[in-house]
């Protein structure tokens, strides 16, 4: 007799599926945010990792495949996801190929200002005796070119060094040789105030190919309160200044960064406003640093990270404003984040790694021949903190440096991977760590995450950009894409639509 | 969930939290309770076999938190995160070998030579 097959034969098999590792947070009352290991996010409903975690979501759904494509679950139909997987996640990390590739020499401590949120001893300008020697100059570029990475960045720092030009002069020559020797690219910068800049400084800049980096904190009168100099003229100076380096040296050759004093809290959109009207096309909103000499003047220029937050939610909402009229002006803490958001690379900005870039990524060569192990770890040792003193130019070699005792407690710390609460944490592929902040602000390398406010202003920031990319209209997506991929609005318009 | 697994008591100014530990796991309990540390004084302690007893008492107001939490807002808070922690629990149980393989076949591939002999206490030599 005939018979038939059963039901369950014609039922399409049951899709069983498992988990890969990632992290959640709420970000909202109805929105979680995932967030896998190569950092991957997903935005979903309310309920969707409990209902990942319990095997109730239903096969072949948009939820699922989209969790699936994103690499949060697995199941029989999926393959190849290991080495997926790695090499996304060995991407994320490539910053750390290559060894220390950002060297700042400090030339000298003397400067014409009295910035209160100087966080470096300002040495009147008549003192010699804080100026780096040639000594100390061609140890370091030893040492600078013991780095493996074929691409280092050589940055000026002060005090103001134009005030030891001859200095800088002698360096640029030096490195130049020592890298043809290597084979290494080489570029450079300068960090000055631009008010002694002289034509013929300006001349050499442009003949050797060096970039300049001016202090700019907004219009005049809050540019002049903080940064206070004979004369009272400051802005005036640099203003002046940036206009002359863009004549003489070219118009893309200086960049500018700004920082937040108590009084710059209100006035964020004025001080956006300065940049782009001084033809800026990027603006860094970053808060004080909480290092040397700034603590003594803490009553002038210190206020609650809640208020910064809402300066900086300001000051983007104005810069995004701008962009949708037409204006090209990014803000760069934003651009970060959003490019470990967005793409899959990482990032050059030490303090959003993890491990975090001191020593790691960048050294610094004081003018004394101390080696630290960040610009903050050297703020730190002009208050009588060398706790971050890797060694000296003149006595230790690269390799002590880089496995030393310092070294070794720094990295210890350096991991956000291993951190208490920063390990459960869905942000983390996003985020860093900072135990030098943490070591200044809480006596601590590993830190307190809940009172931490480095955890604080990030948590904060990273989130609300998550909020912003969840309503985002196709405007705005195009806006944040061309900020990732440093191009021009008019560029990115002309180009396909992107997802998110 | 049993209904004893969890309960909530506010007396004098301090919120008791009882957890079972056969259904919240200590890593979840303890790490639920590191993040109140920044508002409130937080003890924690055997109850019985099974039972973790934790006892969150709010910090007096600072500058910057001017206005202390009420007492019924923070234990709800504690509850529920501590829901997201243990399913955090859940899924590192699940998945943190995966994590490991991950990172290791990750590394592995980066071409990073294997360790030489010794660790960061040796002297270091260097090449000439």
């Amino acid at each position: 007799m005939r018979e038939f097959y059963t039901i369950q034969t014609y039922q399409a098999p049951r899709v069983r599926y498992n988990l890969l590792p990632f992290r959640f947070l709420r970000l909202t009352n109805d929105r979680e945010l995932l967030v896998n290991e190569a950092g991957e996010h997903l935005l979903t409903p309310t309920g969707t990792t409990s209902d990942l975690i319990k095997g109730r979501l239903v096969p072949r759904t948009p939820l699922y495949q989209d969790l699936k494509a994103r690499h949060f679950l697995y199941d029989n139909e999926s393959s190849g996801l290991l080495g997926v997987l790695a090499t996304k996640y060995r991407t994320k990390k490539n910053f750390l190929h290559g060894g220390p590739k950002l060297h700042l020499f400090v030339v000298t401590l003397r400067c014409d200002h009295s910035c209160h949120y100087c966080q470096v001893s300002r040495q009147t300008t008549d003192r010699a005796a804080y100026d780096m020697s040639l000594q100390t100059a061609e140890a370091s570029l030893q040492l600078m070119m013991r780095a493996p990475s074929q691409h280092l960045t050589l940055e000026f720092q002060g005090g103001e060094p134009l005030l030891a030009f001859d200095t800088i002069q002698w360096i640029v020559a030096r490195a130049k040789e020592l890298a043809g020797q290597r084979d290494k690219r080489l570029e450079i910068v300068i960090c000055s105030t631009l008010t002694l800049a002289t034509d013929e400084m300006l001349t050499y800049c442009r003949d050797q190919g060096i970039k300049l980096s001016v202090s700019l904190d907004g219009p005049a009168f809050l540019h002049n309160e903080n940064r206070p100099r004979p004369g009272n003229d400051s802005y005036e100076r640099t203003i002046s200044g940036i206009r002359r380096a863009r004549d003489i040296v070219g118009p893309d050759s200086v960049a500018a960064v700004m920082t937040t004093t108590r009084r710059s809290l209100d006035y964020a959109q004025e001080i956006v406003d300065e940049y782009v009207k001084n033809d800026f096309r990027s603006i860094f909103l970053r808060p004080i640093s909480p290092y040397g000499f700034a603590l003594k003047t803490a009553h002038k220029t210190g206020y609650e990270m809640n208020r910064f937050l809402e300066f900086y939610r300001q000051g983007l909402a104005h810069i995004i404003s701008l962009n949708r009229a037409g204006v090209d002006i990014q803000e760069v803490y934003a651009k970060i984040i959003l490019s470990k958001i967005l793409t899959p690379y990482s990032t050059g900005y030490v303090d959003l790694q993890s491990p975090n870039g001191s020593g790691v990524g960048v050294l610094v060569y004081n003018y004394n021949s101390k080696i630290y192990a960040s610009d903050e770890g050297r703020m730190l040792a002009e208050t009588n903190d060398d706790t971050f003193c890797l060694g000296n130019v003149h006595t230790d070699t690269y390799e002590q440096l880089m496995t030393g005792t310092a070294m070794q407690r720094l990295l210890a710390a350096s991991c956000n991977e291993t951190l208490p609460g920063c390990d459960t944490c869905a942000l983390q592929p996003y985020c860093g760590a900072d135990p030098i902040l943490h070591h200044a602000t809480q006596q601590d390398l590993i830190g307190h995450r809940p009172t931490s406010t480095f955890c604080h202003k990030n948590m904060s920031i990273i989130k609300h950009l998550f909020s912003l990319l969840s309503d985002a209209d196709r405007d705005l997506l195009r806006i944040f894409f061309a900020w990732v991929r440093d191009q021009g609005l008019a560029d990115i318009k002309r180009q396909a639509p992107v997802c998110a | 969930m049993s209904a004893e697994a969890l309960t909530t008591s506010i007396t004098a100014g301090t919120i008791s939290v009882s957890a079972d530990e056969r259904v919240y796991g200590r890593t979840a309990i303890l790490r639920t309770a590191y993040w109140f540390t920044d508002r409130a004084y937080v003890f924690i302690a055997k109850r019985d076999e099974h039972m973790l007893l934790v006892e969150i008492t709010p910090k007096p107001a600072t500058l910057d938190a001017p206005i202390p939490p009420a007492l019924s807002v923070l234990a709800g808070e504690f509850s529920n995160q501590l829901l997201d922690y243990q399913l955090r629990e859940e899924i590192e149980e699940r998945t943190g070998s995966i994590r490991e393989l991950l990172i290791t076949k990750a590394l592995f591939d980066a071409g990073i030579p294997d360790s030489p002999p010794g660790d960061h206490r040796d002297p270091v030599a260097t090449e000439c």
